[in-house]
C-alpha cells in the first residue's frame, strides 16, 4: 500500500460561486485504478464527493474527466503508473453539474446534427445487412468511440467556440459515411462541411491524445475534408 | 456545394503559392536579384499579392467566428475584414502599376 | 482554460499568432511602398532601414514567416495523408530545419550589428 495525494476540483454551483480545490490522502494498492480511489474518497472520507461512473471496465465512458491536466477515463488510468500527486478535474468546456459531474447535453446535441444513425431505405435482407471484411475494417477504428467526451473537451478550437461540431460528432459522421450499408452520404456531407464542421479543426491532435481507445480521431477527420475537397471538384466538372 | 470546402481547399493552395513566391521575392528584394520588368514580373507580382491578401484575410475570417459568437456580429466583422481586403488590393495593385 | 501544451497545440498557437502577425504587416508593408513615389519620403523609409531596431524587427518578421511556412507545410503534409504517429517527428523536422535556415537567412540581416 501507498499513500497517494489526491487534489480534487470541487464545485456545486447551486450553492458556491466558483470552484475549490480540495485534497484528500489515500492508501492505494498498485493493483488498483485511479476509480478506486475515488471511491473510496467517497466511502471513507466525504460522501459528498460527486462523480460518474458506471461499468468501471473502459466501456461506458461515464468516468471521463481531466487528470494531471490530461483527459481520459478514471478507470482506465492504473495508479502504479501515476505519481504521488494527483490533480483531478472535470472535463473543460462543459458546464459542471456538481464536482466532477458535467452537463453532456450540448455534447450529444452535437452528434445528434450529424445523424447517429443508420439510414437506408431500400428493402431489409432477410437476415442482417452484410459488409465485406474491408467494408467494416474501414469503420471498424471509429466504431470503438464510446462518447466519453474526453476529444471534444480537451479541443481548443471547442473551447472558445462552443458551435463547433467537435470532433466526436466529426467521427461520428465517419463513422455513416464511410458505412457501406448507408445510403444519406450527401445529406451526412452536407451537415458536416459548412463553416463550424469540418473547417474548425485545426488539426492539433489533442482529441488524439485525449481518446481513452486511442481512436487517430484527427486522421479520420482529416480523410473526411479530403473527401470533401474530392467530392467538391467532381461536382463541379 | 459549399463555399467553405473551396476556401479551406484554396488557402492550401495559396499556401504553396506564397511560399515560392516569397522566396523568389526575398532573393530579389534581398540579394540584388534581377529587375522586376516585362509581363511575367508583372503576372507574378499581381497573384502574389492576390495569395497573400487572400491567405491572410480567409485566416482571419477563419480566427474571428471562432471568438465572435453573435450573428449580426461576425457579419459587421467580415464586411470591415473584406473592405479592408479590398482596400489593400487596390494600393497593392497601384503600388504594381508604379 | 488551461490544458497540457503538447506539439500539436503549441504549433497551432505558433501558427495563429504568426499568421494574425503577418496579415498586420502586409498592411504596414503596401503602406510604406506607396509612398515610394516621394522622394523625401522614400529617403526617409530608406534611412529608418539601417536602425538596428528595425533589423531586429525584420530578423523578427524572417522568424514569423519560417515558422508558418514551415508548419504550413507540415499541416499541408498531414492533408495530404501522413499518418498521425509522424505528427511529432514532423513537428520536430519543421522546428530544426526551420532554425537552421532562420540562423542563416538573418546574418545578412543582423550581421552588421551583432
Amino acid at each position: 500500500m501507498k499513500t497517494y495525494n489526491f487534489k480534487i476540483k470541487r464545485f456545486n454551483p447551486s450553492e458556491e460561486s466558483s470552484p475549490q480545490w480540495q485534497e484528500f490522502s489515500v492508501q492505494m494498492d498498485p493493483m488498483e485504478r485511479l476509480l478506486d480511489g475515488l471511491i473510496k474518497i467517497k466511502d471513507n472520507s466525504d460522501g459528498t464527493l460527486t462523480f460518474r461512473r458506471s461499468c468501471a471496465h473502459g466501456i461506458c465512458g461515464s468516468c471521463a474527466m481531466k487528470i494531471n491536466g490530461k483527459n481520459g477515463l478514471a478507470c482506465q488510468t492504473l495508479i502504479k503508473n501515476m505519481p504521488e500527486r494527483i490533480t483531478i478535474e472535470p472535463l473543460a468546456a462543459y458546464p459542471v453539474i456538481k464536482d466532477l459531474v458535467v452537463d453532456m447535453t450540448q455534447f450529444f446535441m452535437k452528434s445528434e446534427e450529424v445523424l447517429p444513425y443508420l439510414i437506408n431505405a431500400e428493402t431489409p435482407p432477410e437476415r442482417e445487412r452484410l459488409q465485406s471484411k474491408d467494408e467494416q475494417q474501414k469503420i471498424l477504428e471509429s466504431i470503438t468511440c464510446i462518447m466519453c467526451g474526453s476529444c471534444t473537451s480537451s479541443c481548443p478550437t471547442y473551447w472558445s467556440d462552443k458551435e463547433y461540431l467537435g470532433p466526436a460528432a466529426l467521427l461520428k459522421a465517419y463513422r455513416f459515411i464511410f458505412d457501406s450499408r448507408d445510403r444519406a452520404f450527401d445529406e451526412r456531407l452536407g451537415r458536416i462541411i459548412h463553416a463550424q464542421g469540418l473547417w474548425r479543426c485545426h488539426s492539433i491532435y489533442n482529441c488524439v491524445e485525449a481518446c481513452p481507445k486511442e481512436i487517430d480521431i484527427t486522421g479520420h477527420i482529416t480523410e473526411l475534408k479530403r473527401l470533401a475537397v474530392k467530392n467538391f471538384f467532381k461536382r463541379n466538372k | 456545394m459549399r463555399k467553405e470546402v473551396f476556401e479551406w481547399f484554396f488557402l492550401r493552395i495559396t499556401g504553396v503559392i506564397l511560399l515560392a513566391g516569397l522566396t523568389l521575392h526575398f532573393y530579389t528584394m534581398h540579394y540584388n536579384g534581377p529587375a522586376q520588368t516585362g509581363p511575367y514580373w508583372r503576372a507574378f507580382n499581381f497573384i502574389f499579392l492576390l495569395s497573400a491578401i487572400y491567405h491572410g484575410f480567409n485566416g482571419l475570417l477563419g480566427i474571428m467566428i471562432e471568438y465572435v459568437h453573435s450573428r449580426a456580429l461576425q457579419k459587421i466583422f467580415e464586411g470591415v475584414l473584406i473592405v479592408t481586403a479590398l482596400a489593400l488590393t487596390g494600393i497593392g495593385i497601384y503600388i504594381l502599376s508604379v | 482554460m488551461r490544458y497540457r501544451l503538447r506539439a500539436g497545440s503549441f504549433a497551432w498557437m505558433i501558427q495563429r499568432i504568426s499568421g494574425v502577425a503577418l496579415t498586420i504587416y502586409i498592411f504596414f508593408h503596401l503602406y510604406y511602398l506607396s509612398s515610394l513615389r516621394d522622394p523625401v519620403k522614400f529617403e526617409l523609409l530608406r534611412k529608418l532601414l539601417d536602425d538596428p531596431f528595425v533589423k531586429f524587427g525584420e530578423a523578427g518578421l524572417l522568424l514569423l514567416v519560417i515558422a508558418h511556412s514551415f508548419n504550413g507545410i507540415r499541416l499541408i503534409l498531414l492533408d495530404m495523408g501522413v499518418p498521425t504517429r509522424m505528427q511529432k517527428t514532423l513537428f520536430f523536422i519543421a522546428a530544426l530545419t526551420g532554425g537552421i535556415i532562420f540562423f542563416i537567412g538573418s546574418w545578412p540581416i543582423l550581421g552588421g550589428i551583432l
